[in-house]
């Protein structure tokens, strides 16, 4: 390479070596007005995060996902696999929802709010800081031998690691199991619930080699997020960035000719990702706003306005005007509103039973003295978490003669059941197409819904009566497959 | 950018996209590690599955599953034939003949019989929609195994479902051993009998066999409802429910209204 080793330059990864090797990032501490706001975010966050599985509604944990049984519980509400529709609805509206949020505010995501920056600037890298000290301390242990002050050292911060990533794995874990369940595996032996176990072993190895090791490589060449947030935002996007117009030509303090910056270089030793940010908006950029609170102190110190590093748009920077309405807006905002109206539509309309109707094994009708009869399976789920009382009442057909042996029953939290229905209509009345309809009514709820099925009959249903000529037709108890399974 | 990015002649590939000009850096060592671990784990399985044949695939998985399971099933089939001494290979007629004296099995069948049978056959057994159960008179046939084909196969044309695939053999068994012991206790106003009597003497061998676990369970208060569609008429709900544009594609199992 022939730029120097510690100058990051927009030619290659500041965190990765001419040779390929990592090269680590040891952040300075430091000190402002965004840094302050950050723990009370970041412990929001977290916070969040770890109540959620705790939090009951309605018996239930707030979120759950029993992936097992295929059950969701969110916030009072239960959906089974039936609902899945919902939930893309939903998630189309989040997911366009930050798209929104992107296009106006930028990579607010990744610097504020997203659990890799949360959990490694927030949780990781504090332990790290409190152990190994200031980053001077921290960059000249690096270079250090292994004596036995610096492997103790190492085992005692590794040691905190491994428990925090097998704290956060539990956590989430407890989002598929709940926590009654999963305290109850954690007091028995692992061997009672292997894959649980594994999952958990599995993801605490992740969180800790990420939080431990991989760090902003995960951003800056896996995360698919990061990348695509570059197509959604324009030159109206709020980015982090320098003010060049201001800053350049750098120079000393004293020097009158000279910008406002005074290259210090404290924006490069703060940044997480080792990036030097006056060099233009760059993929490495997480908008953590480390640089703007570190060149901010500074620029306090010189006596000098604030704000050479600052949030505002390309365009801010450039021209000095800054435009908030622009075609993309609205056309993230349409999706993301689509998304959630079909949500809210469906949560509106939520039933809190399923309801089919299926045709029993076998043939799917017979004939007997010119009347066809089908048998019907009225299949109910209650879908709730508590007993539901129900109700099947025919929608009136004259031409249709229902029998229902078990019009009202009771079902169990979850429970289903096959109610048999006989359906019996004249042969000649199946020249026209015959539905027959339905409506379920949960009695306690009064929520009520319609299902329908066709009824089936001979082929020749719809040609003239039939004859003494048809020999088939004249046989008690007819039964004719009709080609259904 | 450019003049900010000294020496980038070396190496430069040449290649541009909408202005994003492609540069030759070298990858990190990690990202290289996992491709050729990547190679190394695809050689191994390749010859682990595919030439060496010594893994099993997941089809060859699949086919050793299928035979371990159908040789369960019919263990477990064979074991249905063992009654509770642990006497082997009985007959059909002659295991849902032990059933019947059994009290556990009675159990589990009335059970069955409330959740399934008493829709049709009220739940004393006295009939309704289907025949009276608790008469001495069986349209298709009162020895075991007939009622049992009754019940497993169904009656289709007659509106008796097939309930084998929906009870499952074991719990069949069960319903049908309830049902053999219903008429002893014949229901109150129950249907007139249909179809030929059984055979006096197997109803008196039977009877005298009886054991207390059917006792409690018969009792007239039924509440068995049937919803002639005249009876709805009332509800006042769409009468003229026409649905012309109904074509053949329309037969699946089910069909929802909104």
């Amino acid at each position: 390479m022939s730029t120097q080793a510690d100058e990051p330059s927009l030619r290659s990864l500041a965190v990765i070596n001419g040779d390929g090797s990592r090269k680590h990032v040891h952040p300075a501490d430091v000190r402002g007005r965004f840094t302050r706001l950050k723990p009370w975010v970041r412990g929001a966050l977290i916070a969040f995060f770890a109540a959620l599985p705790w939090i009951e509604i309605g018996a239930h944990p707030a979120v759950f996902i029993n992936i097992a049984e295929r059950r969701f519980f969110l916030f009072g509400l239960v959906f089974n696999a039936q609902d899945a529709p919902l939930l893309f609805f939903a998630l189309t509206g989040l997911g366009f929802g930050l798209i929104f949020l992107t296009a106006v505010f930028g990579r607010v995501w990744c610097g504020w709010a997203c659990p890799q920056t949360v959990f490694l600037e927030g949780v990781y890298r504090k332990v790290e800081r409190m152990i190994d000290g200031p980053r001077a301390m921290r960059l000249r242990q690096a270079r250090q031998p292994w004596t036995r002050r610096k492997i103790s050292r190492a085992v005692l911060k590794q040691a905190i690691f491994v428990l925090l990533s097998l704290s956060i794995s539990h956590l989430f874990v407890a989002y598929f199991v709940s926590i009654p369940r999963l305290y109850q595996m954690m007091t028995a032996a692992p061997s009672e619930h292997w894959t649980t176990f594994l999952w958990m072993a599995v993801i605490a190895g992740v969180l800790y080699f990420n939080f431990a090791w991989f760090r902003e490589q995960l951003c800056l060449i896996i995360c698919p997020y990061g990348r695509l947030q570059s197509a959604l935002q324009d030159d109206d996007s709020m980015i982090i960035g320098y003010d060049e117009k201001r800053g350049e030509p750098r120079g000393k303090a004293k020097n009158p000719t000279a910008g406002d910056c005074v290259d210090c270089k404290r924006c490069v030793v703060v940044c997480p990702t080792g990036i030097d940010i006056r060099q233009g908006l760059q993929m490495e950029c997480i908008a953590c706003a480390a640089c703007i609170d570190a060149c901010n102190d500074v620029m306090v110190k010189l006596g000098r306005d604030q704000g050479l590093l600052r949030y505002d748009t390309h365009r801010g920077f450039t021209t000095g005007k800054r435009r908030l309405l622009r075609p993309r807006l609205v056309y993230y905002a349409l999706a993301g509103l689509a998304g959630f109206a079909a949500a809210t539509i469906m949560v509106s309309h939520y039933v809190p039973f399923e309801a089919n109707i299926l045709r029993v094994q076998g043939p799917p009708y017979s004939v007997t003295n010119n009347v066809v009869l089908n048998q019907l399976m009225v299949h109910v789920v209650n879908k709730q978490s508590v007993r539901g009382a129900f109700e099947i009442r025919q929608l009136y057909d004259s031409a249709i003669d229902v029998v229902l042996p078990q019009p009202r029953f009771e079902l169990e939290p979850f429970g289903s059941l096959q109610v048999p229905v006989l359906v019996r209509v004249q042969r000649a009345d199946l020249a026209r197409a015959l539905k027959v309809r339905f409506k379920l009514v949960e009695t306690y709820s009064q929520v009520e819904r319609t299902i329908s099925i066709r009824v089936l009959g001979p082929p020749s249903a719809t040609g003239p009566p039939p004859s003494s000529t048809l020999p088939i037709s004249k046989r008690e108890n007819d039964v004719r497959d009709g080609g259904e399974p | 950018m450019s003049e900010s990015s000294p020496g980038l002649v070396d190496i430069d590939t040449g290649h541009e996209y909408d202005g994003i000009r492609e540069l030759d850096n070298p990858l990190p060592n990690w990202w290289l590690f996992t491709l050729w671990a990547s190679i190394v784990f695809g050689a191994c399985y390749w010859l682990y599955f595919e030439t060496t044949g010594v893994g099993v695939t997941q089809l060859e998985a699949l086919a050793l599953e299928n035979t371990a399971a159908s040789a369960e099933l019919a263990s477990a089939e064979a074991a249905e034939l063992v009654t509770a001494d642990g006497t082997p290979a009985l007959s059909l007629a002659d295991t849902l003949t032990a059933l019947s004296h059994n009290e556990e099995a009675l159990a589990r069948g009335k059970t069955a019989y409330d959740q399934t049978c008493a829709a049709c056959h009220r739940q004393d057994g006295g009939g309704m929609v289907g025949p009276n159960l608790t008469d001495n008179a069986f349209i298709h046939g009162g020895a075991p195994e007939q009622i049992y084909k009754t019940v497993a196969d169904g009656i289709l044309a007659k509106g008796m479902p097939a309930w084998k695939p929906v009870l499952g053999p074991a719990r069949t068994k069960d319903v049908v051993a309830y049902v053999m012991n219903l008429p002893q206790f014949p229901a109150a106003d129950g249907k007139a009998p249909q179809g030929p009597p059984i055979n006096e003497a197997a109803a008196t061998a039977t009877a005298g066999t009886n054991n207390g676990a059917v006792n409690g369970t018969v009792n007239g208060a039924v509440d068995g409802t049937v919803n002639k569609a005249s009876d709805l008429s009332a509800a006042g709900t769409d009468a003229a429910a026409t649905d012309a544009a109904d074509t053949d594609a329309v037969t699946k199992d089910n069909v929802q209204a909104p």
